[in-house]
């Protein structure tokens, strides 16, 4: 058997796609992300025959990236400098709608990495809190936790935000 | 609307934006070859420079700049070795000067270092619409490693070299790389570089490509009213792949 005739080959093609669009959701930059996926299979295939015979050879592949990608934005943190949508929008703008959820993907960005990548898994992966404490090595307590917190996190932004607008459309401070 | 049905809307629609390659193994395997014939170069490097490693990777020791190192990342030879584009290909003095530019990059714990200055070696530069742009190869060191990166530089057209600042790095590896910069509020630019033979194109509505076997595509944009989804790719032996870069959309009141 040569050794692209194990599966891995194929399971390189089925995940790559899914692994992909969770990793730009959790680092917020498309050539990290792929860095990212390509580092976690590397990871993987060096134990394929072992997680092959796993029963979620996929379930392995995340946890991998996960732990990679926190130890990765250590890293990388000076690695670079994305310029964020500005946090204000107007109440009045055709686009409030666009903006508003502009403003929840930048307030995403900001929170530290462990709580992105819950959230990530719970609400892009739809992953049961099991299963996500599964792949990030901790309590379903701590995910049901670290979700709360993220979730409050993003309405404290959004809600802090859409303040300034109505701040500054009573003030009439914009043209 | 629950914010977690908001949520799942906005991460369902920023992932689906992303474009996939037709056979991502193809991509895959031929980067896990490089890097696992670096990895056992390093291997050797490393084991024959053990006994010095502790002394000079905590900084106690001074590391001349032609001293051997250990890679943590391989560089891309087609790219590095292709000539300089853009329109000040020729200004050989500009580019000179954007040597001394790039800055030492302080991770949480580790300093890493530039190199040695000569070994910065421009890539492109050129004006595109009201700014300056320049990418270029740069090393950089902590101790005993070294972390070889592409660093995209801009700044107001006709900027001198010490008026350009830094706007983000890739691994060297990257066949090419991409600057995409919009605005809200006014035109913004792209550029795509890759290595000479291949043919860089601008996917916006209308996609604009470079000349064929240029390695490079230069574009201006209209304003965008949201961050918009745009990439540039190369396409080298029929085969076109998506290339990674430095993002930005701005907008002001």
């Amino acid at each position: 058997m040569r050794p692209d005739d194990d599966g891995f080959p194929e399971f390189v093609r089925q995940q790559w796609g899914p692994l992909l669009r969770s990793a730009y959701l959790l680092t917020g930059d498309r050539s990290h992300a792929e860095d990212l996926v390509q580092a976690a299979l590397e990871k993987t295939h060096r134990k394929w025959r072992k997680v092959a015979a796993m029963d979620a050879p996929t379930a392995y592949v995340y946890r991998v990236m996960v732990n990679t990608a926190t130890s990765w934005r250590r890293r990388r943190s000076w690695g670079e400098i994305p310029q964020l949508p500005a946090d204000t929008a107007r109440a009045d703008d055709p686009y409030e709608q666009i903006e508003h959820r502009q403003q929840l993907y930048a307030a995403l960005r900001k929170l530290p990495p462990k709580m992105r990548a819950v959230l990530v898994l719970r609400y892009f992966q739809d992953m049961s809190e099991a299963d996500t404490a599964d792949i990030m090595g901790c309590s379903v307590g701590s995910v049901k936790s670290q979700a709360s917190r993220g979730l409050q996190r993003l309405r404290d932004h959004l809600d802090t935000t859409d303040l300034r607008f109505t701040a500054d459309n009573l003030l009439g401070s914009r043209p | 609307m629950t914010i977690e049905t908001e949520l799942r809307d906005e991460m369902n629609d920023r992932a689906a934006a992303i474009t996939l390659p037709d056979d991502p193994w193809l991509g895959f395997h031929h980067r896990e070859v490089r890097h696992r014939r670096h990895r056992r170069a390093r291997i050797g490097v490393a084991a024959a420079a053990l006994a010095g490693i502790v002394g000079v990777q905590s900084g106690l020791l001074p590391v001349p700049g032609w001293a051997p190192t250990v890679a943590v990342a391989s560089a891309d030879d087609a790219l590095i070795n292709s000539p300089v584009r853009g329109s000040l290909a020729a200004d050989t003095a500009w580019q000179e000067g954007l040597r001394a530019v790039p800055e030492d990059k302080q991770d949480p714990t580790e300093l890493w270092r530039v190199v040695d200055r000569d070994t910065v070696r421009v890539l492109y530069a050129g004006d595109v619409g009201d700014r300056r742009v320049a990418l270029a190869y740069v090393s950089y060191r902590f101790g005993l490693l070294t972390d070889p990166q592409i660093v995209w530089f801009d700044g107001p057209r006709g900027a001198t070299p010490q008026q350009m600042s830094e706007r983000g790095n890739l691994d060297a590896a990257r066949q090419g790389a991409s600057l995409i910069d919009t605005s809200a509020d006014g035109p913004g630019i792209a550029v795509v570089v890759g290595p000479q033979g291949s043919t860089a194109t601008i996917g916006t509505g209308t996609p604009v490509t470079g000349v064929p076997g240029s390695g490079l595509a230069e574009a201006v944009l209209a304003p965008q009213a949201a961050e918009p989804t745009i990439t540039g790719t190369l396409t080298s032996d029929g085969r076109t792949v998506t290339v990674p870069g430095t993002t930005g959309w701005t907008t002001t009141e």
